[in-house]
């Protein structure tokens, strides 16, 4: 009668295949649904307004962020946005006159183009007479459209 | 002899996978920290410009307008100190009730809409919605508002320039 016995052992270390499986399709995920160092001319400090509606941006690179912040510069908000060539957040002053003015930066941001829009980013305690220089302002540059943005409720 | 060392070598001629999964592991430490996720933001979109009231005649672009329910909006204090919106539609005055808020203007979104559908000389057989906010209303209770509105089925939504100081 044949005698059987255990099977010989062909490799003495750890399969790290189903590892390097896992941890591939981790980097991939993370890869796609994550910004990295994305400059989108985002104020980090704003808390923004809850809502439970909303839709997603769909054409970031047609806009241009209008930051509206808790600081205060004189009696209004602080305006912060980053230029549509890049770099660091500019403040700018409320009204449209002035290269430094809401209105000016909209409207040299807006140049000819017909789908340009504003994203109001706006936090959740400023009062409403702090908005009223944007919307003020994409009027006066005549944007069509602005968004304000949201956080979806956790 | 000979061919079990052979043997031996073919086993162990792969290639060496841990500076591989050394790398892929940093790579994968450093995305999970440095990257944000795309979600937890949303947009409200408003394509309508800044209503003004009272600042001459109706130009050729306001004559035909489509009709319009206006909303007044202020802020008052609840029982436990949050902020809550105080809106009023017609005579009807809702405070830090969104439920009541969007019946209301849903009924009224309703009732308008036959209107609009009725006149020829409307231009997009829409409603409008005029938010005119206190000027010391805070933004979230704005917002509050406005996400009733988009609720009760509006799909033009325009701001006002606020009232009083």
């Amino acid at each position: 009668m044949k005698k059987h016995s255990m099977p010989e052992m062909k490799e003495g270390s750890v399969n790290v295949v189903p590892l390097i499986d896992i941890v591939m399709c981790m980097i991939i995920f993370y890869m796609l649904v994550s910004k990295i160092g994305v400059a989108m001319g985002i104020d980090t400090t704003i808390q923004l307004p809850q809502s439970r509606v909303g839709t997603s941006m769909d054409d970031p690179a047609n806009s241009v962020i209008v930051n509206v912040s808790l600081a205060r510069v004189g009696n209004m908000a602080e305006y912060r946005a980053m230029p549509p060539m890049g770099g660091e957040l500019v403040a700018l002053s409320p009204g449209t006159v002035g290269d430094n003015s809401l209105g000016a930066f909209i409207k040299r941001a807006r140049g000819d183009n017909p789908n340009f829009k504003v994203v109001i980013r706006a936090d959740k305690d400023v009062a409403y007479r702090d908005i009223e220089p944007v919307l003020f302002a994409c009027t006066f540059a005549q944007v069509k459209e602005y968004k304000f943005e949201a956080k979806v409720p956790e | 002899m000979r061919l079990s060392a052979a043997k031996k070598v073919h086993y162990e001629s792969g290639p060496n996978m841990i500076p591989m999964v050394d790398i892929v592991m940093v790579i994968l430490i450093f995305l999970m920290l440095t990257g944000t996720f795309a979600g937890g933001t949303h947009f409200l979109t408003s394509n309508l410009p800044l209503s003004q009231r009272g600042t001459g005649p109706a130009t050729g672009d306001q004559i035909f307008r489509d009709p319009e329910v206006e909303v007044n909006v202020s802020w008052a204090t609840d029982a436990t100190g949050e902020r809550v919106f105080v809106a009023s539609v017609g005579d009807r005055r809702i405070v830090g009730n969104p439920d009541e808020l969007v019946s209301v203007l849903r009924a009224r979104y309703n009732q308008m809409k036959d209107v609009a559908m009725a006149n020829p000389q409307s231009k997009d057989k829409e409603v409008q919605l005029i938010i005119t906010p206190a000027k010391s209303t805070h933004w979230k209770v704005v917002i509050q508002v406005y996400e009733a509105a988009n609720e009760a089925g509006f799909k033009k939504i325009a701001f006002a320039a606020g009232t009083g100081a």
